[in-house]
């Protein structure tokens, strides 16, 4: 059998993909989850503003992104960092790694489940998805991050589908009124929550090697934080205006029960086959973190210099997918523990996004300046 | 190598198999030939403190359609039942109506709307109507007669809510919840009556909150589609004038003082005369005599409306909503029906008629 | 004829020097091998060696016997002037000369060898294409001739930068394989990696160059066509003009362009004789079609399996109404009609015109009202099944058509396990695979993915020529502007 090579660079993928990857990296989290404490009028504003505090953060990114260390991958990073503060930091990113995948995998399952397959196994369901995600990480990174162009073109026209509820009788736009609001606890989750959401494009960090050298990634990181903006902005006002702000608090899934309440002449439950299409999303991001976790797992093993192989490959997947239906099963049966589990999540990517650009920046810098 | 691979797929594989045997691995079945979609529930106060609960089967056109009725404690224990009873498994996936007694709407309706939505197969688009009189007994007359009876109710439903087409407002699930759950808003919900021969038209039923409080009907009812809710009607007969307007179209404007104390309504109405039985003759003079006494007698009906409604503490005109700034404090719930509950209310019409393509004298 | 470097297939070790006992060895047991002697009227003794089979007779004595004999010259070489011809030196020069058609001419004392071109001309006419037949637009298409096929593209690119370059291919069939490409525009990557595929070719007979295609591509257990087969020389003309490049096999009719991408074969000559926005549109209907054509079956095996919400509630009475009676659950209903349809698909392919028709006629009695009185499948499926089928026939490729019953099973069995999830699961494994596939390693789905945004005037629509200034940039080429002002 001859080896994979998984990670190949065969020709460096254009900058524009950043754009892809990024967008779709931080919207997938909020279609998932729709939490309560955001379905709020004032929160409009909030968005907004840390939109543009997340693209200053974007900048930061992008200067990583252009030092001399991100380019050269791995041996950029023995080179910042030594071989051993590398292994050691790889595995204590594998943790908001592994995070995001689980609560990505079984939100994205219960939501299935929820309105599609009442009553299949869960655990079944985790399979089949990671499964096909195997089959598209197994293409290699290089393909895998052009899937992110099928993916963004599969699931952007959806948004689309929102614009019924900006026109009567559906919207009414006193729904939207009061715009403001007194601060409290809830506030502050909403904007760790959006924060959490808009973030995503620190995984870049690990798929630069791959793409070609370009002036103009900031230039797509920033349309994709606007692109990204944009979305959260016109799906949570569609919903304030289609429920209410008071309605809205009671409803789970705003995001998938306001399409079905759409009509098509053809087909009737429209929200059936957005989740079908929504698939195409969830496997992007599944099997590109897959393909990150096994790229962390040769680090921390040791395995960098040797060839990829299909068994490593496959059994990174092995380990991942019987954790995610351990977790599933055991961990995440109620809904205080899937509550704590988003906590977790949106904590753990807030913090991600927030630090880890400063924090390889200003590691650069030290490293520059002792020279 | 090779083996390596090979035992890692067995052995994922083998993982896999021994998590998901575990309980059903398959969807539910949904064949359409093995089931029996319902398109609609009648609920309906049964004996003693049950619910009785009907539903026509089977779904296909050509089949002899029987009416099953059932005596339940709860809502889906009767989906339950069903199923015992039935050949076909009743699923909900395709239900479009749900027919309320109006006896069971006095006590409230928020539980079944509730049960029903709980279901994620439930439509949110589904019809929520009350029926007074004797449904089952329409029913099964319209079963021998017609071979699909409950599906023209649901194309009459679905008529009326597309497109504004006025004389009726059919409300939906979504809709019947929106009101519910938004504050200085009451619920409204079609009321129909049923015999042997018919099932017609009777008017508006408003709640408070869940439970019915009153039953518009005839003229409120005209009144209240005007002002409250679709700003449209067909027709608007006012036979105590004997005259018909028809394609009547409404600009309400609701002006609340600062202090909500007063409230002012401004009518707008646009139409044309379609029919006039009255004595004098039709003419433009005697139009315009005729426009005043019209706003007149609207404007007197309204406004006893608005007392009925202030009254019954319910607002269905959702004026409450008027309430709200874009930035600004707002009442609470309570607080804007103490106010409205006490307020003062103004009515002015303003009616226009569209020219007469002839005169008669 | 073709460029001076030909490149030899096999090594050949023996380099042994031509002689007369040598070729008369080799042609024992061949009937229509001649070895004629002549001699001219000064006196040279001439042996004139050919295959009869090969050479073109009549011309072998108006141009070469006639001038021999009645020669007044020393040398042979002086008496056929006209004629082009090479010198021969080696056995093996001799024997590929001989059995492409050449006379081989020998001057018996001196010992000198020459070869002279004489094949006969027995090729067809050129005649108007018939697997992909337009309306409008020029009507000629390749013949096995590969000259012949040349001659049509040249007259289209009188250009000098138009290169031909020959290989010969296959160990028995000694298959001539021309590849096309113009110099300064065509990128040269894509020249060297064809020429190494070219090269790297081992294997003894090829009738056609699908086979060819399929020595050279990477992904081979791909239902899709890595290389765009076409007889049409202004297909073939328009793509070297915008940077791609050609490979013509003689013995076929059919040219190979690389590197194609999906969106390709989607595209019909017509559509650039087409108004814009008429031939945009006519474009746009191809890919619904063939995403129909894909999925419509599964969609219903997944609504009446799983997903009775998704029927709207008319069509459902109607469903269920037509299902009620049948034995068979929707996945084997859609099976065994999908299976039918393709057997009469392909007998029809393979009858004769005139018994076709009967089969049309049958064709139709199976699939249609006679199958639904019998119970074995609904009316609501028979139309599907009728849709889709004609749904796939507006590719105009045809290796894709094909291709499309294969994933229709896939996506069939999916959908009749997991519903409009497993159709889902189906395309998102189609996608990646197609993402992952290359031609000439260059990405299959290339204006998309990668994404090249100013291709897309020419790829899901086609906007108006004016407009469409710049060769595709996922091709590379070396000039980048169609128009001659900037360059």
């Amino acid at each position: 059998m001859k080896p994979i090579s998984l990670f190949q660079k065969n020709m460096p993928i254009k900058a524009v993909t950043v754009f892809f990857i990024s967008n779709r990296f931080q919207v997938i989290f909020f279609l998932l989850v729709f939490p309560q404490y955001i379905a709020h009028s004032y929160m409009i504003w909030f968005i907004i503003a840390l939109g543009i505090l997340s693209q200053g953060n974007l900048y930061i990114l992008s200067k990583w992104i252009s030092s001399s260390y991100s380019t050269k991958g791995y041996a950029g990073f023995i080179e910042l960092f030594g071989e051993w503060k590398v292994r050691i930091l790889t595995a204590v990113a594998l943790l908001p790694i592994l995070v995001k995948l689980s609560v990505l995998t079984i939100n994205f399952v219960s939501t299935t489940r929820y309105y599609i397959f009442p009553s299949v196994n869960p655990s079944w369901l985790i399979f089949v998805f990671l499964l096909m995600s195997m089959y598209v990480a197994i293409r290699g990174m290089e393909n895998t991050i052009r899937f992110s162009i099928i993916a963004f073109f599969t699931v952007i026209w959806i948004i689309l589908l929102f614009l019924p509820f900006y026109f009567p009788p559906n919207a009414a736009w006193i729904n939207l009124f009061p715009l403001t609001h007194s601060w409290s606890q809830q506030t502050w989750k909403g904007i760790l929550f959006i924060w959490a959401t808009l973030s995503g494009p620190e995984y870049l960090i690990c798929l630069i090697p791959w793409l070609k050298q370009d002036q103009k990634i900031v230039k797509y990181m920033t349309w994709a934080n606007i692109v990204t903006v944009l979305e959260l902005l016109i799906v949570l006002i569609a919903s304030l205006l289609f429920y209410g702000h008071h309605y809205l608090l009671l409803i789970k899934y705003p995001y998938i029960e306001m399409t079905r309440y759409l009509q098509n002449p053809i087909f009737e439950r429209i929200d059936i086959v957005l989740i079908a299409f929504y698939l195409f999303h969830l496997v992007f991001m599944v099997s590109i973190l897959l393909l990150i976790l096994y790229g962390a797992m040769r680090i921390i093993f040791k395995k960098v210099s040797k060839e990829t192989t299909r068994k490593g490959f496959l059994i990174t997947c092995v380990i991942t997918t019987a954790l995610i239906i351990f977790l599933n099963q055991f961990l995440w049966t109620n809904e205080r523990q899937y509550k704590t589990w988003m906590n977790i999540e949106v904590v753990m990517s807030g913090f991600t996004y927030l630090f880890i650009p400063s924090f390889l920046v200003i590691c650069s810098k030290i490293k520059r300046r002792r020279r | 190598m090779r083996k390596g691979v090979r035992t890692s797929i067995l052995a994922f594989t083998l993982i896999c198999l021994l998590l998901t045997t575990s309980c059903g691995v398959r969807p539910e079945n949904n064949l359409i030939e093995e089931i029996a979609p319902v398109i609609f529930w009648y609920v309906k106060k049964g004996e003693n403190k049950n619910l009785k609960i009907s539903t026509a089967v089977p779904p296909i056109l050509k089949e002899k359609k029987q009416l099953f009725s059932l005596q339940v404690n709860l809502l889906k224990q009767g989906a339950k039942d069903f199923n015992l009873i039935y050949y076909r498994e009743m699923k909900v996936g395709q239900l479009r109506m749900i027919f309320i007694d109006e006896q069971v709407a006095k006590k409230g309706i928020a539980k079944i709307v509730d049960s029903l939505l709980i279901d994620p197969d439930t439509s949110q688009r589904l019809f929520i109507v009350i029926v007074t009189g004797d449904f089952e007994g329409y029913l099964k007359k319209q079963m021998k007669d017609k071979e699909n009876a409950e599906y023209y109710l649901y194309r009459m439903l679905k008529h009326y809510e597309d497109q504004n087409q006025g004389e009726l407002t059919p409300i939906n699930l979504h809709e019947y919840k929106k009101m519910l759950y938004t504050p200085y808003t009451d619920p409204y919900i079609p009321v129909f009556k049923a015999d042997q021969q018919n099932f017609s038209y009777e008017g508006t039923a408003i709640f408070k909150k869940d439970t019915l409080v009153k039953t518009l009907t005839k003229m409120d009812d005209q009144v209240f589609q005007l002002v409250g809710t679709d700003n449209y009607l067909k027709y608007l007969a006012i036979p105590k004038l004997s005259v018909v307007l028809g394609r009547v179209h409404t600009a309400v404007d609701f002006n609340l003082n600062s202090s909500y104390s007063k409230l002012f309504i401004k009518v707008k109405m646009m139409g044309r005369l379609e029919d006039y039985q009255g004595e004098n003759g039709m003419n433009d003079k005697n139009i315009e005599k005729m426009k005043s006494t019209i706003e007149a007698f609207m404007e007197e009906r309204t406004k006893k409306l608005m007392k009925k409604m202030q009254h019954m503490h319910t607002d269905p005109f959702q004026i409450g909503t008027h309430t709200i700034t874009p930035f600004g404090k707002t009442l609470t719930d309570k607080e804007w029906y103490k106010k409205w509950e006490n307020m003062d209310i103004d009515v002015k019409y303003e009616l226009q008629l569209g020219p007469l393509p002839r005169e008669s004298k | 004829m073709f460029g001076k470097k030909r490149q030899a297939v096999d090594n050949r070790t023996t380099q042994t020097p031509v002689s007369l006992d040598g070729v008369k060895k080799s042609l024992t047991n061949m009937n229509d091998a001649q070895i004629d002697e002549h001699e001219t009227i000064s006196g040279i003794k001439v042996n004139l060696i050919y295959i009869k089979s090969l050479v073109d007779n009549e011309r072998l004595n108006e141009a070469i016997v006639k001038p021999l004999i009645h020669d007044r010259s020393i040398s042979v070489s002086e008496a056929i002037i006209s004629s082009i011809k090479e010198k021969v030196y080696t056995l093996d020069e001799a024997k590929e000369a001989l059995l492409n058609g050449h006379i081989l001419l020998n001057e018996a004392v001196i010992n000198e060898w020459w070869a002279i071109p004489l094949q006969s001309p027995l090729s067809r006419s050129i005649e108007s294409s018939e697997t992909e037949s337009i309306l409008y637009g020029a009507k000629d298409s390749f013949s096995e001739q590969i000259d012949q096929n040349i001659t049509l593209i040249r007259r289209r690119l009188p250009i000098m930068e138009l290169k031909s370059e020959s290989f010969t291919i296959g160990s028995l069939s000694k298959t001539t394989v021309v590849l096309l490409y113009i110099e300064g525009l065509t990128n040269p990557d894509f020249i060297t990696i064809a020429k190494e595929g070219i090269n790297n070719i081992d294997y003894d007979f090829f009738t056609d160059s699908s086979q060819v295609s399929a020595l050279m591509e990477k992904g081979n257990n791909s239902v899709f066509p890595q290389f765009q087969q076409t007889d049409r020389p202004d297909v073939c003309a328009r793509a070297l003009g915008i940077g791609q490049l050609i490979i013509l096999v003689n013995n076929t009719p059919f040219a190979l362009i690389a590197p194609v991408t999906l969106f390709d074969l989607f595209q019909s000559p017509e559509d650039y004789i087409n108004r814009w926005v008429v031939a945009s549109f006519l474009r746009v209907i191809r890919y619904v079609s063939f995403f129909l054509s894909i999925v419509l079956i599964p969609l219903y095996v997944a609504l009446t399996t799983f997903h009775f919400q998704m029927i709207p509630l008319q069509m459902l009475f109607v469903l269920t109404e037509s299902r009620s009676k049948l034995p068979f659950t929707p996945f084997w209903e859609a099976f065994i009609m999908l299976i039918i349809l393709e057997i009469i698909k392909e007998a029809s392919l393979r009858m004769p015109t005139k018994a076709g028709q009967t089969l049309g006629v049958i064709g139709g009695i199976v699939i249609g009202q006679a199958s639904v009185e019998a119970g074995f499948a609904s009316k609501v499926l028979i139309v599907l099944v009728g849709i889709a089928a004609i749904a796939s026939f507006l590719v105009p490729n045809y290796l894709l058509t094909k291709a499309n019953t294969l994933i229709q099973f896939i996506l069939l069995f999916l959908a009749s396990q997991l519903g409009v999830i497993g159709i889902a699961m189906g395309l998102i494994g189609i996608l990646s695979h197609l993402n992952s596939l290359t031609s000439l390693k260059q990405p299959y789905l290339a204006p998309l993915a990668p994404l090249y945004m100013k291709d897309w005037k020419d790829v899901f629509i086609r906007g108006p020529i004016k407009t469409a200034k710049e060769r595709p940039e996922y091709l590379k080429p070396l000039k980048k502007w169609r128009t001659s002002r900037r360059n």
